[in-house]
């Protein structure tokens, strides 16, 4: 028995979900097959475009940076395409309930990290601390939270920046744990209760004053909005928080209401193991096939179970059971395939020539491969149609 | 030990997926009691964490977790060296055996004092045996597509025999010649696995697999309820060395392979636009994933389905019965009451016999395996008048 749809999409992280969320919104049907959890909940789902140069340098306008510097392949060069890709990305957030402005940004934003540094950032849900310009800030130090102590974030904000710092301490609620970390946190205030003690441990801490207040990323998984309201109407200043270490709260919320929307629009999600795959059916680890008219992979590097290094140091694509390369080799250089006529696409962090560790373009990289393997994929059905 | 039992990299993605840490801030969580404590384990300590117990064996840890470390199943290891008081070691001897339990099923009541002194909830109903009057619904509409083993598990064989009857009617419709099998009450294992008892649990499936053997040749194995399924199909072969010489496949997989011609004739019943939430049980989504209720109701004809907002009804098996867990499954629930109350459904498709008695008691709407609301809707087809 073998289950059909129009594509068969393999691996749940941003590439895999973006993808899918393409065919969904264009009527077509979605297998969705992965093998474990994608990377979301593992960051705090900020969509980097590209944080720096070659040298290391922080880049401030990313649009003119891929303009100036085409890498692999001459479109990402054109602005207006990158526009028209982060505009749908924004609309698409927003449909599925992702809480983000009405603009796309024109230049990269700082956020602080969980040390206090800044680094750039480009496209981020309205729950994460961004600014334009450093200024004044209030970090509220939650206890128990090992990876955000709001003493030392202060102090290298501060010697970072020039701009004032200061820092109150969260109460802890009846029932709270040493060993409680961001998550549970989050998931105490999701409830009635946890909103409730928020605003009262908060009222004890309203001082006058205008600066924003900085939290850890603890505030709420499915109900953080609710969480925020009850903050910033007790502190009566903008409130937003600082992403932290897995697992990371932020990324947890971006993909159950991704994969809500995905399943309401009706996509099937197959947990299973890819063990071959070709341009029309994948073969599952227990034997069972799947067909469609296309498919894409999604796999993720190393971290995402696609490529697998083996004990000899040699790089081994899971799916296809390629060895790509061994470890130290210019690493990885056959990985990517663009073309849909040669081979199965490849999307995300499988794909060669982005770099995200060492650019800060994971996010670019997800949007602009889904995509081009989207247009791919219409020009493939359209083509198949009229033949 | 398992394969990769000693794989863990630490990534807390099990974590960001267990639906009992999001409730429960008690439990420490998959990460904590599977494979951190299996470390310790392995060099020699012997103590067991607080609330172990309070693990619902849902498995979406394990199927969450990049390097297939077998979290659940660390845990389910784990439970073993829990002390507990004999009236808990008495009930959950007796729930480990789900088959045995499901003979009394036509004692609908199970007195107050008996429930207090077993350590069973007050506040969670417990299953009571559905009645209904099951016929054909006339002939095959496809050509032979040979025989298949519809798996009678211990809940449908107890408390909803009509399920069973209804699942065997849509399948004779579709073209299979369908035999119901074990024919004695049995069970897969998967009640004394979840409750910490491997070792009776493979006693279980093994007297389960005698049993089916003592039946026909098959093609298939179709299953009804969504954790017998990934127990077969997934758990026989790993953990009880097991194997079953068909494949294994869920229900509602086989419903939308059934013929056009049986979905069009779905399509001419009238009042389909009812709204309906569909509820793939924890299990069903670590067996086979999500998405396939939403589909085959669509499909069917239901216009108004939505899929339902909650990972595990907090059901779990026998889990919601135990006095201990009550509020643990209360709290898993109530996304689908406020769900509920927001869309307020006409009904529940899921795929597993006590996550809808759980979610019928926490929503106040009814709640049916897929079989049941495919079967009522080509009934109606067949009322309204056949000759569209
Ligand atoms: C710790 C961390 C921090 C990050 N920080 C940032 C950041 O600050 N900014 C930013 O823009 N991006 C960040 N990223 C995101 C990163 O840049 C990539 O965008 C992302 O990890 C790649 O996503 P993906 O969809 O390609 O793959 P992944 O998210 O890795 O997903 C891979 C999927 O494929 C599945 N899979 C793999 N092999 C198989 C198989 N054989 N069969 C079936 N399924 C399979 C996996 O189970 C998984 O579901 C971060 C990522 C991580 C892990
Ligand atoms: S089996 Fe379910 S309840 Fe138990 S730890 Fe894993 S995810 Fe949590
Ligand atoms: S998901 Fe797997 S590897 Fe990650 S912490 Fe859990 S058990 Fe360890």
């Amino acid at each position: 028995m073998t289950t059909c749809g129009d594509v068969i999409v393999v691996g749940r992280g941003p590439a895999g979900l973006l993808f899918s969320s393409l065919v969904a919104q264009n009527r077509g049907s979605v297998i969705l097959v992965a093998d474990a959890q994608g990377s979301f909940p593992l960051w705090g789902g900020q969509w980097d475009f590209c944080n720096y140069t070659d040298d290391g340098e922080h880049v401030l306008d990313p649009y003119q940076w891929w303009q100036q510097h085409p890498s692999a392949w001459d479109e990402v060069r054109d602005a207006s395409t990158w526009t028209l890709r982060w505009q749908h990305l924004m609309t698409l957030w927003q449909e599925i309930g992702i809480p983000v402005p009405d603009r796309v940004p024109k230049l990269n934003r700082w956020m602080v990290t969980p040390l206090g540094q800044l680094r750039p950032t480009y496209w981020v849900a309205n729950w994460h601390f961004v600014m334009e310009r450093p200024g004044p800030l209030v970090f509220v130090d939650v206890p128990g939270l090992v990876d955000f102590r709001a003493e030392v974030v202060a102090r290298v904000y501060t010697a970072t920046t020039g701009q004032m710092a200061k820092t109150f301490r969260l109460a802890v609620p009846s029932g709270w744990r040493r060993d409680w970390h961001a998550l549970n946190w989050a998931w105490f205030l999701d409830s009635k209760a946890g909103q409730d003690w928020l605003g009262q441990a908060l009222r004890d801490q309203v001082r006058a004053g205008e600066e924003a207040v900085v939290f850890p990323q603890i505030l709420g998984v499915d109900h953080c909005e609710e969480v925020l309201e009850v903050a910033q109407r007790v502190l009566g200043r903008p409130v937003a928080e600082v992403p932290l270490p897995p697992p990371a709260v932020g990324g947890i919320r971006i993909q159950r209401r991704w994969e809500y929307w995905l399943r309401r629009h009706g996509i099937q999600l197959v947990s299973a193991r890819v063990t071959a795959a070709n341009r029309h059916s994948v073969t599952l680890q227990d034997g069972r096939a799947l067909a469609a008219d296309a498919v894409v992979l999604a796999t993720g590097g190393i971290l995402g179970g696609g490529l697998e290094i083996q004990p000899s140091g040699s790089v081994r694509n899971t799916v296809t059971g390629a060895v790509i390369g061994t470890l130290g080799d210019q690493l990885l250089g056959a990985v990517g395939h663009r073309n849909w006529d040669e081979s199965v696409p490849v999307i995300g962090r499988m794909i060669q020539g982005w770099n995200p560790d060492k650019r800060g373009n994971g996010g670019a990289m997800n949007l602009w491969t889904a995509h081009v393997a989207y247009q791919a994929f219409i020009g493939h059905t359209a083509l198949a149609r009229e033949n | 030990m398992w394969q990769a039992a000693d794989a863990c990299l630490k990534c807390t993605l099990c974590v960001t997926q267990c639906p009992v840490v999001s409730v429960n801030p008690d439990f420490a969580g998959p990460k904590a009691l599977g494979p951190e404590w299996f470390r310790r384990h392995q060099a020699g300590t012997l103590e067991t964490m607080a609330h172990v117990d309070d693990c619902t064996f849902c498995q979406l840890c394990e199927a969450a977790c990049p390097v297939d470390v077998p979290v659940a199943h660390l845990i389910a290891a784990h439970k073993e060296g829990t002390i507990r008081s004999w009236r808990h070691r008495l009930r959950d001897e007796m729930l480990a055996r789900p088959h045995r339990v499901a003979v009394f099923a036509r004692f609908s009541t199970v007195p107050t004092l008996v429930r207090s002194v077993g350590a069973i909830s007050q506040k969670t109903p417990l299953p009571r045996r559905h009645r209904e009057s099951v016929g054909g619904l006339g002939p095959p509409l496809a050509k032979s597509q040979g025989r298949v083993a519809l798996f009678r598990d211990c809940y449908s064989a107890g408390y909803d025999p009509g399920l069973l009857d209804m699942a065997q009617a849509l399948l004779s419709l579709w073209g299979f010649e369908v035999v119901q099998l074990p024919r004695v009450a049995s069970c897969c294992g998967a009640a004394a696995y979840a409750a910490g008892k491997p070792a009776l649990a493979r006693k279980t499936a093994e007297s389960c697999r005698r049993e089916l053997a003592l039946g026909p040749q098959v093609s298939a194995w179709v299953t009804l309820n969504a954790t017998c399924d990934g127990t077969l199909r997934e758990e026989w072969p790993r953990y009880f060395g097991l194997s079953l010489d068909a494949p294994v496949l869920p229900f509602d997989e086989v419903a939308l392979s059934a013929s056009d011609e049986f979905w069009r004739r779905m399509h001419l019943v009238s009042a389909s636009n009812v709204p309906l939430i569909t509820h793939t049980t924890c299990r069903g989504k670590v067996a086979r994933g999500d998405g396939h209720l939403t589909k085959l109701a669509r499909r069917a004809g239901f216009s108004r389905v939505e899929p339902s907002v909650a990972a595990c009804c907090g059901a779990a098996g026998s889990y919601a019965f135990k006095v201990e867990h009550e509020d643990t499954a209360q709290a898993l629930a109530k996304p689908l009451a406020l769900q509920s109350k927001r869309v307020k459904p006409q009904g529940f498709m899921t795929d597993s016999g006590t996550c809808a008695i759980h979610i019928e008691h926490v929503t106040q709407v009814q709640t049916r395996h897929p079989a049941y609301w495919l079967y009522r809707q080509y009934q109606r087809y067949l009322q309204e008048g056949s000759g569209q």
